[in-house]
């Protein structure tokens, strides 16, 4: 084929049972210009190294499984392509500030306990049940929350997200934008309940607004948004506290 | 097979990994310079308090080399503070509608830019005014 060219692939290696550290192998890739960076990736596990390890699944920047960092930038390895990078080098490597679990693939655990903690769905007051019929809103009603609704939990906001790496502890950009998305949707009552986590010290006040988690979202979530709205919400829970315990005080 | 030995990165040098991260902590550091600058006008304030000696010394070192390079810089960190905090200034805010359309981003930056644009002007005839 007249339009295959060659591309180097600089993938970052780890394995665990047997590496002290992870170190870069080069693989030179054969690519065609339709041809993605996991396009790329998956040429390697088949043709030159089968234990090369990295996740994927629907191609099509929808799972949010590829995320990877591509010469230093979170995409969606499913996203780019290797034409756009050529005849530079491709520097393939595991998503920033997560451990390391095996080449490409980090451990989301971390994100997932997060995750749960801001309870990600709808909590209604009063509970429906089926029987009550479908839950309404108005189109206007729907597009309050529509933006943060889109995330695919790809994770590439938090290895944008420097705050996160220093900061242990801190909820992270997709966890409190889906926090805020559920808030923001009219059939929801859990606010109180969230609020708790996000006015905590893991909460909105660990984002310094930074701003590249909003940058590097595929879906257009804009993280960085739906957290620092939160903020004046939070101090006003902060200000209503006080003014409860004051009240328990002096009664 | 599960790793059990995860690897976690270090992340000494962080803000070498991105430009954005060095713009990010170039607006961090403004605040530190509008700060001092903020205490230098405290100083001759206090001066005012003290009596006309205190206030010429305090005019002195605001008149003299160092002190106009300091006004300077301080300026240069108020202007470059105030265009990175109105660029956020979006994220900050629920989204605006007009009617049933969504103000964009972009619309309420130029906005508040305007609006500092206007106020620094307004602030700085009213200064002339005093000053004559
Ligand atoms: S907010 Fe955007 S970048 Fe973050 S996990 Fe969701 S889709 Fe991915
Ligand atoms: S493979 Fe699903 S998002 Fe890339």
């Amino acid at each position: 084929m007249s339009d295959t060219r060659t591309i180097v692939l600089e993938c970052l290696r780890y394995h665990p049972e047997r590496d002290e550290a992870p170190y870069h192998q080069r693989f030179e890739v054969p690519f065609t210009p339709e041809m993605s960076v996991l396009e790329g990736l998956q040429y390697i596990k088949d043709h030159l190294d089968g234990s090369l390890t990295f996740r994927w699944s629907c191609r099509m920047a929808v799972c949010g499984n590829c995320g990877c960092m591509v010469n230093g930038e979170p995409v969606l390895s499913c996203q780019v392509f290797l034409r756009d990078y050529h005849p530079g080098c491709v520097r393939v490597e595991p998503l920033d500030h997560f451990p390391i679990q095996r080449d490409l693939a980090v451990d989301p655990s971390d994100f997932l306990d997060k995750l749960a903690q801001v309870a990600p769905y709808l909590i209604p007051d009063p509970v429906r049940t089926p029987e009550d019929g479908p839950h309404r809103q108005t189109p206007q009603q729907m597009q309050d929350y529509l933006d943060t609704s889109a995330c695919i939990n790809c994770l590439l906001c938090y290895a944008a997200c420097p705050q996160y790496g220093l900061k242990a502890d801190f909820l992270g950009p997709a966890a409190l934008a889906l926090a805020h998305r559920y808030n923001a949707d009219s059939r929801d009552a859990g606010r109180a309940r969230r609020m708790e986590v996000m006015n905590s010290d893991a909460g909105v006040w660990g984002c310094t607004l930074v701003g590249r988690c909003s940058e590097v979202c595929p879906k257009g979530v804009d993280p960085a948004g739906a957290i620092n709205r939160n903020k004046p919400a939070a101090a006003l829970d902060t200000l209503r506290r006080l003014l409860q315990s004051g009240r328990t005080c002096t009664s | 097979m599960t790793s059990t030995r995860p690897y976690i990165r270090s992340m000494k040098g962080w803000w070498r990994r991105h430009p954005a991260y060095r713009w990010y902590l170039l607006r961090e550091a403004t605040s530190v310079v509008i700060g001092l600058y903020a205490l230098c006008l405290l100083w001759g304030m206090t001066a005012l308090l003290l009596g006309p000696g205190a206030h010429d010394v305090w005019r002195a070192c605001v008149q003299s080399l160092p002190g106009r390079v300091f006004q300077l810089l301080a300026l240069a960190a108020f202007a470059w503070h105030a265009w990175t905090w109105l660029r956020l200034l979006p994220l900050t805010l629920a989204p605006l509608r007009l009617g049933r359309h969504r103000i964009s981003q972009t619309r309420v930056h130029r906005a508040a830019l305007g609006a500092w644009a206007l106020t620094s002007v307004a602030l700085l005839v009213a200064a002339a005014g005093g000053l004559r």
